[in-house]
């Protein structure tokens, strides 16, 4: 993320994180109900910001801090759903034979899922779907038509409108965050 | 991954420059190249299209992201995020959760294979390469089992060479049960209900337990637990049904559906435990049951053995050690020509 920083971007930073630390602090303490848990997103929110190269342009910080704040909220919830949810088909897939993931796995499948699901948010559940049939399944467009009850050029078309999606998605988040 | 934008130090430059024109062009001829259909005349025209330096841009930023859910790709991985994205929307579309996750019921599910000749076939290495196996969203070899967890958070089992494929949507749950076996355990879903279609018919659980087995010319469905609606296809209508309930049975073909009759207690398979148990039942009926757990042919002369009673409990995805167990307690002999054919005959 710091690549490519300059040290006016760095200055900027500063500057944003002596003024609104401690602001940012108590929202999430409020937020959060646990001042520990909030210490910590106050590190992860102003991490996530640095490699934000639009930061000298925002003209309201703490709008954008208690947005990115939320966000990583938001995918620390999601993030703990995923871990549960891939241990336990883990588990109904490989039984007793085999130990659990490693941590490191666990950690690299959640924080992927978690990145795939934010790309496909927001996308009508059909499309997410075709896309997902295609792509993860690899399903023909004739097949997924014909489980969607949707014609193939449609399927296409979701497919399609997916593809640009995600790309968006990503491409906001490296650049902006949320 | 490399980052494919490294000709400049600034991604936010080439990035604006890929308009959305550009994006929505990139995307078709990915889906374009995909397809079956792609022919010479198609890579022509995107070999022409690519010239343009926006468009191979937005080309290969699309690749970026069709490679990002390479990760997803493992069983697993690929069925938590379906089940986390399906659980997520339904809590948007204000579904309540405990309504999808509910209480569980099951549903077991059978297709016959076996062409009731004189010889138990299974179809082998040839059977793999039909379109419906091939295809299938879900599928088994001769003798696996697979256990998957659907989107609803059903569990479903897939027997010995099963191809199913899942079309789940906002008002049901359908399942095709294009060839071999699968038992599920349903999660309750009053606004969606779960259908289990095979080529004669459907069958809809009603709150219940029961079996569905495809014999080639007709189906047989067989209630444990409840009530289930069998209706026959009958041009995809599905207007000819009837209620079939705990203890009963019903026989379907794609135009017609029998009254339903009481269950037949001496055959049965349980599923947990991957037995088959019978009782007084002839033998040629237990080497055709076994012929679908067995990748080779078993060879039996049914007039030969006809009058041959069994009962037991047996490891049914065992076939060998069943064979085994039956020469030892019955006036048969069993020969193998290699692993591919086995000969069942008196002695």
């Amino acid at each position: 993320m710091a690549v490519g920083q300059s040290p006016e971007s760095t200055q900027v930073m500063t500057g944003m994180y002596s003024d609104h630390h401690g602001w940012l602090f108590n929202w999430l303490c409020k937020k959060l109900s646990c001042p520990d848990q909030a210490a910590d997103m106050v590190q992860d929110t102003f991490c996530r910001l640095f490699g934000f190269s639009g930061l000298q342009e925002v003209r309201e910080p703490r709008a954008l801090l208690v947005t990115t704040a939320t966000r990583l909220i938001i995918d620390a919830a999601r993030s703990r759903k995923i871990e549960k949810k891939y241990l336990e088909t883990y588990a109904y897939y490989h039984g007793e034979l085999m130990s659990a993931p490693s941590a490191e796995e666990l950690a690299q499948v959640s924080d992927t899922l978690l990145l795939i699901a934010r790309m496909l948010d927001g996308l009508p559940v059909n499309v997410r779907n075709a896309f997902l049939m295609n792509r993860l399944d690899g399903m023909k467009y004739a097949d997924i038509a014909v489980c969607l009850d949707v014609s193939a050029s449609s399927v296409k078309k979701y497919i399609a409108k997916a593809m640009v999606h995600c790309y968006l998605v990503l491409e906001q988040d490296a650049g902006i965050p949320a | 991954m490399k980052e494919p934008l490294s000709a400049t130090n600034n991604p936010r430059q080439i990035t604006t420059a890929l308009t959305q024109e550009a994006l929505e062009a990139a995307a078709e001829w990915h889906v374009i190249l995909q397809s079956e259909d792609a022919d010479d005349s198609d890579l022509r025209e995107f070999k022409v299209w690519r010239q343009n330096p926006v468009h191979a841009q937005a080309f290969r930023e699309l690749e970026r992201v069709w490679q990002k859910f390479d990760a997803a790709e493992s069983i697993p991985a690929k069925q938590t995020l379906k089940s986390f994205m399906e659980n997520e929307s339904t809590k948007h579309s204000g579904r309540s959760k405990a309504a999808v996750l509910g209480c569980t019921i099951c549903i077991l599910l059978a297709v016959g294979l076996c062409v009731q000749h004189h010889v138990s076939f299974v179809p082998s290495v040839a059977g793999y390469l039909s379109p419906a196996w091939l295809s299938a969203e879900y599928k088994t070899a001769i003798g696996e089992q697979q256990k998957i967890i659907l989107s609803d958070g059903s569990r479903m089992t897939l027997n010995t060479f099963t191809a199913v494929d899942l079309a789940f949507s906002e008002s049901q749950r359908l399942i095709y049960l294009r060839q071999g076996e699968i038992e599920i355990d349903v999660a309750k879903d009053a606004t969606r209900p779960l259908r289990v279609i095979s080529q004669h018919g459907r069958a809809t659980a009603l709150g219940t337990r029961y079996s569905v087995r495809d014999l080639g010319d007709r189906s047989e469905v067989i209630v444990t637990e409840s009530k289930v609606e069998v209706c026959a296809k009958q041009d995809k209508h599905f207007k000819e049904c009837q209620l079939t309930t705990k203890g009963q049975s019903a026989s379907l073909t794609t135009t017609r559906v029998t009254s339903p009759s009481a269950i037949d207690q001496n055959f049965v398979y349980d599923w947990n435990r991957q037995q088959l148990i019978v009782e007084e039942q002839p033998l040629v009926r237990v080497l055709d049951e076994l012929a679908r757990f067995h990748s080779g042919l078993i060879h039996q002369d049914q007039q030969e053995l006809s009058g041959i009673l069994v009962s037991g409990v047996f490891p049914i995805t065992d076939p060998q050690a069943v064979l085994a167990v039956l020469e030892e307690s019955l006036p048969i002999k069993i020969t193998r020509y290699g692993s591919y054919l086995t000969v069942v005959k008196r002695q």
